[in-house]
């Protein structure tokens, strides 16, 4: 549903992604892992053309959605964006109410049903029991840094994407709160593909069902986690993951 | 390279475990010389020898599970620590066997119904076999640890050909009429010869098992396991 063919990206004339294939499989959880440099964040965020944003950004390859190329001409990248939702790093809550968070995306994206739609995609970030009744009375921000990272789930799952995007989702968080979102991309696997960028290796280990290892832009080794965690096929993998480099 | 002190404890964790494999295979053939030579006073030395080898399996085992939870190693080291720690426990058994030939010693004299050059060679079979799987950990060679694989049905065939023998023998002899004490003497033989057997068979099985773990490290393979 989702895959690169050979796709490349430069920052200028620093080459920074170099012909990657990758196609990930709907309903499974797929990571990024690499050392810091290496271009699993570029590649994340080239999923939903999020790099356009950049300056001096230049892409050669394709990212298939459903078959469509999402950077052929014509293709609105605010849509592909509704299609490929995105997490970041740093939780980035607007600074309005809980509720707000959610409708002003449904509102501006001619959604109906506004109320329930917020409500569904709380329950789906496991927030709404949380929160239920605080949706007008708190803000974003008054939420702690677990529950602002399940409120921008909760955000991205609202204009129900079918593919979600997480770089990094858990790093400035505390052991419960990324045991609950990593509790919680085990239950949104169920119904969306699962893209994560992560340093942490234990973390790749656990939730996803794939891994990718990124060095120097390049695509050194994909597959099924759990072979690529005991008995990785490239010595470059087996070298990063056992932290002989990195 | 990073992780030092890991990369430390690792190499520490295999050179204990090769240096218990050498302690494990001298228990062996103490305990085959006790049996053989009915030597009475090394067979005592053996239970002092297994303790000491106890508390360092012990340990071995504590280092591991330290290792699996502190450093959550992947790959390769997820791979060696599990093996290790299934090794210690082989090595374990083996001296526990090697001090029960010591115990028969005492439980019978000399063996005279069989051919104590067939005791020898199917002893020195299974401490070939031991010496070789450890000696295949120490390199991470594949091939070698295979190889302990395929000699186990030659060690099986030799305790049971023993055992068979042995019976045969016992058969016979139930035809001639005999003493009170030559029964006596008998029985005890039988019981060393027959329970000797199992024992080198086992030992024969744990060398297997820490053969097949030295695959499972070297290739990730869990054919043998």
């Amino acid at each position: 549903m989702l895959s690169t063919q050979r796709l490349s990206l430069w920052y200028g004339k620093q080459q920074a992604l170099n012909e990657v294939s990758l196609s990930f499989e709907r309903n499974q959880v797929t990571a990024l892992i690499g050392p810091s440099g290496c271009g699993k964040s570029t590649f994340i965020r080239s999923l939903n053309r999020m790099n356009e944003l950049i300056p001096a950004v230049r892409t050669a390859g394709q990212v298939l959605f459903g078959g469509q190329d999402i950077y052929a001409k014509g293709v609105d990248p605010v849509e592909v964006r509704r299609w490929i939702g995105m997490v970041f790093q740093k939780p980035n809550p607007f600074p309005k109410s809980i509720y707000e968070n959610l409708a002003f995306g449904l509102r501006i994206n001619g959604y109906k049903q506004v109320q329930e739609r917020v409500e569904m995609a709380l329950r789906k970030a496991a927030l709404w029991e949380e929160v239920k009744d605080d949706l007008h009375r708190k803000t974003g921000l008054d939420l702690s840094g677990g529950q602002q990272q399940r409120l921008c789930i909760a955000r991205a799952l609202a204009v129900e994407p079918q593919v979600l995007l997480m770089d990094e989702p858990c790093s400035a968080l505390d052991p419960i709160a990324t045991a609950k979102i990593e509790d919680l991309i085990g239950e949104l696997k169920k119904e969306y593909t699962v893209v994560i960028v992560t340093h942490n290796m234990q973390q790749a280990a656990r939730v996803s069902d794939y891994t990718a290892f990124f060095y120097l832009g390049k695509l050194v080794e994909f597959g099924n986690t759990q072979k690529m965690f005991e008995t990785p096929e490239n010595p470059q993998t087996e070298d990063y993951i056992t932290g002989k480099f990195g | 390279m990073t992780r030092d002190t890991y990369q430390r404890q690792l190499r520490g964790l295999r050179q204990s475990v090769i240096e218990l494999g050498v302690k494990v295979h001298r228990q062996l053939e103490q305990g085959l010389q006790a049996l053989l030579q009915h030597d009475l006073a090394l067979a005592d030395k053996l239970d002092a020898y297994d303790d000491a080898i106890d508390r360092q399996s012990l340990e071995l085992e504590k280092l591991c599970l330290q290792l699996l939870a502190l450093q959550q190693p992947v790959a390769t080291d997820l791979r060696l620590i599990t093996s290790s720690f299934k090794i210690t426990t082989d090595l374990e058994r083996v001296a526990d066997l090697a001090v029960n030939l010591g115990e028969y010693a005492r439980d019978c004299e000399r063996i005279e119904v069989i051919s104590p050059a067939d005791i020898e060679q199917a002893g020195g079979l299974a401490a070939d076999m031991l010496a070789q799987a450890m000696q295949a950990y120490e390199n991470k060679d594949e091939p070698l640890a295979i190889d302990v694989i395929k000699r186990d049905r030659e060690l099986d065939l030799a305790c049971w050909g023993i055992m068979r023998g042995f019976i045969k023998q016992l058969v016979a002899r139930e035809m001639q009429s005999h003493t009170e004490e030559q029964v006596e003497r008998i029985t005890s033989q039988a019981l060393t010869v027959l329970l000797s057997m199992r024992d080198l068979e086992r030992i024969g099985d744990h060398a297997v098992n820490a053969a097949a773990r030295v695959v499972y490290i070297a290739s990730g393979s869990h054919q043998y396991i």
